[in-house]
């Protein structure tokens, strides 16, 4: 079997940066998952980097109870939110308004992020790491306890999220977007919202329309990608 | 060496279906079920390791891979994620 050795671990770092016991997780957590990836990609600037959840916190000017994490780099600063999504509606699940947010405030790097693309992730840390100017990123953690999934399938759930197209993974730099993460054939989005024991109640008619409003943002999100 | 233990690769017990369920467990307190690699089928790619979310999956000298007691919470995430089904899940006593 030594030929077919891919050996995943020895294109990152084996040093843990995060450490569960000191922080409040569950099993299977996302957001552990997702720091814990943002770590290795950070490595030193770990050091300055303070995480917090506070109810009601305010970054420009959108009110969320999402987990933050912020890294001194240089002058300026780099945020980064791990998005569970607490208040539980559908429409908080399907559009994500603080990252387009972000961009209207003029910061110089901007990208969405999902821990089930661990390279992905880490590649988009970096980058925010060495653009000059303040940077903010915005990481999809699925939450086993809240959202009602068997907490085996924490990585699937992500990779859903992406599929369908619910959570696009893209980045602007300097104003100009890019699709790290070109989905050729996208799943219906009912396989999302049926994965979730949260959305039990929503109903076919519902989901119609989570498919409308889908399929809208993403063609919005196709109209500011430059033709390549 | 052939591990002793049982290898389930079907059931698996540590789920949380209702909500706050999992909130009761915390990495390293008693867990229901732990990782048990079958070495004979593993080509140590190493998905394991990057998919834990408590940084659990250590590397051995020979290059095959285990779980660190006191950080494995038994969530199930490396028995789904592998890619060749070689992770089981097996029950704690």
């Amino acid at each position: 079997m030594d030929k077919y050795s891919l050996m995943v671990p020895n294109f990152i770092p084996t040093r843990e940066y995060f450490d569960p016991k000191h922080s409040d997780t569950c099993i299977g957590c996302g957001v552990s998952l997702a720091a814990r990836l943002v770590g290795k990609a950070l490595q030193k600037a770990m050091d300055g980097a303070v995480c917090a959840r506070r109810s009601g916190a305010d970054l420009f000017g959108v009110k969320t109870n999402a987990a933050f994490m912020r890294v001194k780099k240089g002058k300026n600063e780099l945020v980064i939110c791990f998005d569970d999504e607490p208040s539980n509606a559908l429409q908080d699940a399907l559009v994500k308004k603080l990252p387009a947010v972000a961009v209207a405030e003029g910061i110089a790097y901007v990208a969405t992020a999902c821990p089930s693309y661990p390279f992905d992730l880490m590649e988009k840390v970096q980058r925010a790491m060495e653009t000059d100017g303040s940077a903010y990123i915005h990481i999809l953690t699925p939450c086993p306890s809240a959202w009602k999934y068997p907490t085996e399938n924490t990585v699937k759930v992500g990779f859903k999220a992406v599929e369908t197209l619910a959570f696009p993974l893209y980045e602007v730099a300097s104003g100009f977007y890019n699709l790290t993460n070109k989905t050729l054939k996208p799943r219906a989005i009912e396989e999302y919202i049926r994965a979730q024991g949260r959305f039990e109640k929503v109903t076919a008619a519902q989901v119609k329309s989570a498919a409308a409003t889908v399929e809208k943002e993403y063609k919005k999100l196709l109209e500011k990608v430059q033709p390549e | 060496m052939e591990s002793k233990a049982k290898v389930s690769n079907k059931t698996l017990r540590c789920i949380a279906v209702q909500a706050g369920a999992a909130k009761a467990f915390k990495p390293g307190n008693r867990v229901v079920a732990r990782p048990e690699w079958d070495k004979d089928r593993c080509v140590r790619c190493g998905i394991c390791y990057i998919y834990c979310p408590h940084g659990a999956v250590v590397r051995q000298d020979d290059g095959f891979f285990d779980a660190n007691t006191d950080r494995c919470s038994g969530c199930g995430v490396c028995h789904r994620e592998c890619w060749f089904g070689v992770i089981g899940m097996v029950e704690e006593a």
